[in-house]
C-alpha cells in the first residue's frame, strides 16, 4: 500500500495529537461538508441540464404537431400515439435487447482485458488501455466505414470464414448483428476501465493465498475477483447499457436503417419531421426505461456486493 | 504487485485487441489510396491526402479549437466532479439517489434532445456567447464520466488509513493530499481521459450550439464527408489516432502517472 | 477563432474579387462594421459560398458574415429554437421547409424593392415572396457505370435487382420522391396526380424491400459504395451529391427514367427579426446576381433559378437549364404543403415496412 508509506512522516511527527483526529472527524463526518461538495455540480446540472431538458420534455404534453406545424395547448395525444402503435413497442424491445446484449458481451470481453491491465505489468497495461480507447477517438462515420469493409459480402470476415471452410458465410452488414458488434466495440473501454480499477484495488495477496491453498484459477476468479470487482462491473454495465440504449448513428449506418433504436426515431422526429413534441415523448420513454433499469440494477448489485464482500473478507 | 497473468489470458487478450484494432486499420490503409474515392484494398500509394489535410487552414483551425474546448471542458468537469464524487461516496446524504439520478441522466437523455434544449434556453436568456455555450454543453455531458470514474476510486479508499493518519496528528490537508490523493489519482486520470475524448468527439451537442467561428472537428469532418467521400477523411482519422497516442504520452509525462498505474 | 473565417485563400480570394459586381465602395458604407450569422449547407455548395462568395461580399461591404455549415432540417430547428431571439439572419434551406417556416412565423417576406436581382428570378422559384431558390439539382437514379440502368423505375421492382439497390432513408427529402414514384407506378398516373395517392401505394413500397440492400442517409457515401460495386443502383438522390464524383472520374453517374425526375430546390430565406436585416437582404441579393450564380452553378453542378446565364456545352450536360429544359425533362416539384402535412404518417408507415 503506497498510501501508508506516504503518510509515514506525519505518523511519526505527533503520535499523541488527538486534535487532528477530531478535526478530521468533524470535517468528514458532517453532512454539511457532503452537501457543500455536491452542491456546485448539482446546481450546474440543475440550471444547464435539468431546466432545458425538462422544458423540452414538457413539450410532449403542451403541444403537438398538426400537419407538420407545431401547435400549442395541453394534450395527451403524443403518448396515446406512442403507446397505441405497435411499431414503437417493438422498437422499445429491440432497444432493450441491444443494450442488454451489448452490456453482457461487453462484460465478457472486458474481464480478460481488465485483468490484463490490473495484473499484467506496465507495458501490457499501456498497450491494452491505448488499444481499447483508440476507437473512441475515431469518428463514428469512419469507424462504421471500417466495419462495413470488414462485414460486407466481399469483406475480410467473409474471406476468413471461407478460408476455414464455411461455404456461404453470413453477411452481417445491415443486420442487427452489425449494430451489436459496433456497440460492443466502441463502448468496451467504458466497461474495461472501471473494472480494471476495481480489480486493481483487490489485494493480490488474497488471490495468492487462495492459489497456495490449492484453488484453481477459475475458482479464484469466481470466488474472489468476480465478487470483489462488482462495484466496477456495476459502473461499467450502467454506462454501457445507457450509452447503447441511446445510440442512433450506428443503427443507421451499420444496421442499414433496418434496425432502428429509439434514439434513431427521436432523431427522425426532431430533424426530419420537425415534430419536437412527439420526439420529446419518445425521449421520455427512453429516459424512463434507462433510468428504471439503472436504479433497479444498482440496487441489486449494491445489496449483493455487501453480502459477497462480507463473505470474502 | 507481481504479474500473474496466465498465457491463456494473454492469448485471449491478444485476440480481442486484434478485433478492436481491425476496423481502425482499414481507414489507415484507405488513407494512402491514390483514388478520388475510398476503396479497399487501396490502389496505388500516396500521401497527398495527408498533405491536403495538414495544409488546410479550416482543418487546422477546427483541430486547435476542439483541443482548446476539450481542455477547458475537462478542467471544469474535474473541478466540479472531484468534490462531487467525494461528497457522494463519503457521506450518507438524504436524497442521494436523486442526486445520482441527476448526474447519470445526461448519459441517458438523447444528446440531440439535450443539444436542442440548450439552444432553446440560451436563446431565451439572450446569450450570444457561442464559446461559453459550447463549454457549458460539453461540460454537462462530460461530468457523468468524470464523476463515475472518480466515485469508483473513492468508494475503495481505505478509511482506516485516513483515521490512522489523523489520529497520528496529520492535519486535514496532509490527509487529503498524501493519503487520499494517491488512492484516487488513477480514477481521476481515467475520468479526465474520458472527458477529453467525449468532448473532442461530440457531434450532437455541437451541431446545435456551434457557429462558423467555433467549429469543432466532428462538425468539420461531416462537412468534408458531404463535400466528397475521398480518402482525406481516412487521413483525418488516422491523424486522430496518432494524436491519441501522443496525448497519452503527454499525460504520462505531465501527470507523472503511467497508464499502467491506472488500476494499481 | 478568427483563424477560420479571416483566413486568406490566395488565388481563391483573387477569383472572388473578379466575381464581385463593380460597386462603388462608399455606397455601401451603411454596412461598415456590421456582422450577421448565416446558416448555409455543407457540401461543395457550402465550400463555394464560404471560400468565394462571402470573402468578396465582406470586402465590398466592409462587413463580416459568419457562416455555419449545416443541413436544411437542422437549420429549421435552429431557427425554431432561437425564434424569440434570432441568432441567424439568413438561412439556406430546401424548398420543402419553406411552408413550415412561413406557418410557424420563422421567416419574413423578401423586400422586393431592395433586391434588384429578383427581377431575373423565374416566377416558380419565388415562393410568393417568402424566399428564393439559389440552385436546382435533379433527383434521379445513380448507378455504377458498368451497370445499364433501366429506362423505367418499374424495372427496379424486378427479381434481378434482389439485394442490389440502395434506397434513400425516410430521413432524407428524396425519400418523398421515392414515395411519389411508387404511387405513380401503382396508379399509372403522372407524378402531379400520383403525389396525392401515396397513402394507397404502400403495398407497392413494401414489394421493393427484398431488393433493398440498405436505406442510406449519407448520399456521398452511398455513391461511393455504388462506385465500389457494392450495389448496382441507388434511388433517389440529388445530382449535386453524385456529379462531383462523376466529374472526378469515379465510376458512378446518374440516369433519369422515362417517368420523369424531380427538382431539388436549394433556397434562401430571410429570418424574421434577425439581426441587421439590411445587410442580410444585401447578401441575399448578392447570391442571385448573375456573376455569382454562374460561378456557383458551375462549381456545384446545379442549375441557376435566374434567367439569362450562359454555360458551356460541357457544363450543360450536367444541368437542367434554362427553364424550358427543366420542363422538357419533366422536372417535378411536389406540393410541399400537402407532403409536409402527411410526411409524419408516411414515415411511420415506412418504418413499419423497413424497420421491424
Amino acid at each position: 500500500m503506497p498510501g501508508l508509506e506516504a503518510v509515514n512522516p506525519a505518523l511519526t511527527a505527533a503520535p499523541d495529537d488527538t486534535g487532528m483526529a477530531r478535526l478530521w472527524a468533524a470535517i468528514t463526518g458532517g453532512r454539511l461538508t457532503g452537501y457543500l461538495l455536491v452542491a456546485p455540480t448539482v446546481l450546474f446540472l440543475a440550471v444547464w441540464f435539468l431546466w432545458p431538458v425538462l422544458s423540452m420534455v414538457t413539450l410532449s404534453l403542451t403541444s403537438r404537431s398538426v400537419d407538420g406545424v407545431m401547435v400549442e395547448g395541453f394534450t395527451l395525444e403524443n403518448y396515446v400515439r406512442l403507446f397505441s402503435t405497435d411499431l414503437y413497442f417493438r422498437i422499445l424491445i429491440r432497444t432493450i435487447r441491444i443494450a442488454v446484449l451489448t452490456s453482457l458481451i461487453g462484460a465478457l470481453f472486458a474481464y480478460p482485458l481488465a485483468i490484463a491491465i490490473a495484473r499484467g505489468g506496465p507495458t501490457m497495461a499501456r498497450v491494452v488501455t491505448i488499444t481499447i480507447i483508440a476507437p473512441l477517438l475515431v469518428n463514428v462515420v469512419v469507424r462504421s466505414y471500417g466495419w462495413q469493409t470488414i462485414l460486407n459480402k466481399t469483406g475480410a470476415l467473409a474471406y476468413l470464414l471461407k478460408s476455414v471452410g464455411v461455404a456461404s458465410p453470413p453477411v452481417l452488414l445491415y443486420t442487427e448483428w452489425a449494430v451489436l458488434i459496433a456497440c460492443v466495440h466502441v463502448y468496451l473501454p467504458f466497461m474495461v476501465m472501471p473494472l480494471a480499477s476495481a480489480i486493481g484495488r483487490i489485494d493480490g495477496s488474497v488471490e495468492e493465498a487462495a492459489r497456495v491453498a490449492g484453488a484453481s484459477r477459475l475458482s479464484c476468479f469466481l470466488r474472489i475477483v468476480l465478487p470483489l470487482s462488482l462495484p466496477g462491473l456495476a459502473v461499467g454495465v450502467s454506462l454501457v447499457f445507457s450509452l447503447s440504449a441511446a445510440a442512433y448513428v450506428t443503427p443507421q449506418i451499420l444496421g442499414g436503417n433496418f434496425s432502428p433504436l429509439l434514439g434513431t426515431l427521436i432523431e427522425q422526429q426532431i430533424l426530419t419531421l420537425n415534430d419536437w413534441p412527439f420526439g420529446a415523448a419518445i425521449s421520455t420513454l427512453l429516459i424512463a426505461m434507462v433510468l428504471i433499469t439503472n436504479l433497479v440494477f444498482l440496487k441489486i448489485v449494491n445489496r449483493r456486493f455487501a453480502r459477497w464482500a462480507g463473505g470474502a473478507r | 504487485m507481481t504479474a500473474t497473468v496466465s498465457p491463456w489470458l494473454k492469448a485471449i487478450v491478444g485476440v480481442i485487441l486484434l478485433i478492436v484494432v481491425a476496423p481502425l486499420v482499414v481507414p489507415l490503409l484507405m488513407s494512402i489510396s491514390d483514388t478520388a474515392y475510398i476503396v479497399f484494398p487501396p490502389r496505388g500509394f500516396t500521401l497527398k491526402w495527408y498533405g491536403e489535410v495538414l495544409a488546410n487552414p479550416e482543418a487546422r483551425g477546427s483541430f486547435l479549437f476542439s483541443l482548446e474546448l476539450a481542455a477547458i471542458v475537462t478542467a471544469i468537469s474535474l473541478a466540479l466532479g472531484i468534490p462531487c464524487a467525494a461528497g457522494l461516496t463519503r457521506y450518507r446524504l438524504p436524497g442521494q439517489d436523486a442526486i445520482l439520478g441527476l448526474i447519470l441522466s445526461p448519459l441517458i437523455v438523447p444528446l440531440i434532445v439535450t443539444g436542442v434544449a440548450l439552444l432553446q434556453l440560451f436563446s431565451l436568456l439572450g446569450s450570444r456567447a457561442t464559446f461559453a455555450q459550447l463549454i457549458i454543453g460539453h461540460t454537462v455531458i462530460c461530468l457523468p464520466y468524470v464523476i463515475r470514474s472518480v466515485s469508483a476510486s473513492f468508494v475503495l479508499v481505505d478509511r482506516n488509513l485516513e483515521d490512522a493518519a489523523a489520529i497520528m496528528g496529520a492535519p486535514p490537508h496532509v490527509v487529503a493530499t498524501r493519503v487520499i490523493w494517491p488512492q484516487v489519482r488513477p480514477g481521476i486520470l481515467a475520468g479526465a481521459i474520458f472527458s477529453f475524448i467525449v468532448s473532442f468527439d461530440d457531434y450532437p451537442i455541437s451541431m446545435w450550439l456551434a457557429d462558423g467561428d467555433h467549429f469543432p472537428v466532428p462538425l468539420y469532418l461531416y462537412t468534408v464527408i458531404e463535400r466528397s467521400f475521398d480518402p482525406s477523411i481516412a487521413a483525418i482519422s488516422s491523424l486522430m489516432i496518432l494524436f491519441a497516442l501522443l496525448l497519452v504520452l503527454v499525460i504520462e509525462k505531465v501527470f507523472g502517472i503511467s497508464l499502467a498505474r491506472l488500476a494499481s | 477563432m478568427t483563424v477560420m473565417t479571416r483566413r486568406t485563400f490566395g488565388k481563391l480570394t483573387l477569383g472572388a474579387a473578379g466575381l464581385a459586381a463593380p460597386l462603388v465602395y462608399s455606397r455601401n458604407s451603411w454596412a461598415a462594421g456590421k456582422q450577421i450569422q448565416i446558416g448555409i449547407w455543407g457540401g461543395s455548395q457550402g465550400e463555394f459560398v464560404k471560400k468565394r462568395i462571402i470573402p468578396a461580399f465582406e470586402k465590398d461591404f466592409d462587413c463580416r458574415i459568419v457562416a455555419e455549415e449545416g443541413f436544411t432540417l437542422a437549420n429549421v430547428g435552429k431557427m425554431r429554437a432561437t425564434k424569440d431571439n434570432p441568432k441567424f439572419s439568413v438561412m439556406f434551406i430546401d424548398d420543402v421547409a419553406i411552408p413550415i417556416c412561413k406557418q410557424e412565423g420563422l421567416i419574413a417576406e423578401l423586400p422586393k424593392s431592395d433586391m434588384p436581382a429578383l427581377a431575373n428570378l423565374y416566377p416558380r422559384f419565388g415562393f410568393d415572396g417568402w424566399g428564393s431558390a439559389l440552385a436546382i439539382s435533379v433527383a434521379g437514379l445513380f448507378h455504377n457505370t458498368e451497370v445499364t440502368p433501366p429506362d423505367s423505375y418499374a424495372a427496379l421492382w424486378g427479381p434481378e435487382y434482389a439485394g442490389k439497390l440502395k434506397l434513400v432513408s425516410p430521413k432524407n427529402t428524396p425519400s418523398v420522391f421515392f414515395l411519389i414514384v411508387a404511387a405513380a407506378l401503382k396508379t399509372g398516373k403522372p407524378f402531379a396526380e400520383a403525389q396525392y395517392q401515396i397513402d394507397g401505394a404502400f403495398d407497392k413500397v413494401a414489394e421493393i424491400k427484398a431488393n433493398v440492400q440498405n436505406l442510406f442517409d449519407n448520399g456521398p457515401q452511398a455513391a461511393n459504395e455504388v462506385a465500389q460495386g457494392q450495389a448496382d443502383i441507388g434511388l433517389l438522390e440529388l445530382s449535386k451529391y453524385v456529379y462531383p464524383y462523376t466529374a472526378k472520374g469515379a465510376p458512378v453517374t446518374m440516369s433519369f427514367p422515362k417517368e420523369g425526375s424531380f427538382a431539388g430546390n436549394n433556397c434562401q430565406v430571410l429570418v424574421k427579426n434577425g439581426p441587421n436585416q439590411d445587410l442580410a437582404v444585401a447578401f441575399m441579393n448578392r447570391m442571385l446576381e448573375p456573376a455569382v450564380q454562374k460561378a456557383f452553378s458551375e462549381y456545384a453542378f446545379t442549375a441557376p433559378p435566374v434567367s439569362g446565364i450562359e454555360f458551356s456545352n460541357e457544363t450543360l450536360k450536367y444541368l437542367a437549364y434554362p427553364v424550358e429544359e427543366m420542363d422538357k425533362r419533366g422536372l417535378f416539384t411536389p406540393d410541399w404543403e400537402f407532403i409536409n402535412a402527411n410526411r409524419s404518417a408516411w414515415t411511420e408507415k415506412m418504418n413499419g415496412i423497413f424497420a421491424v
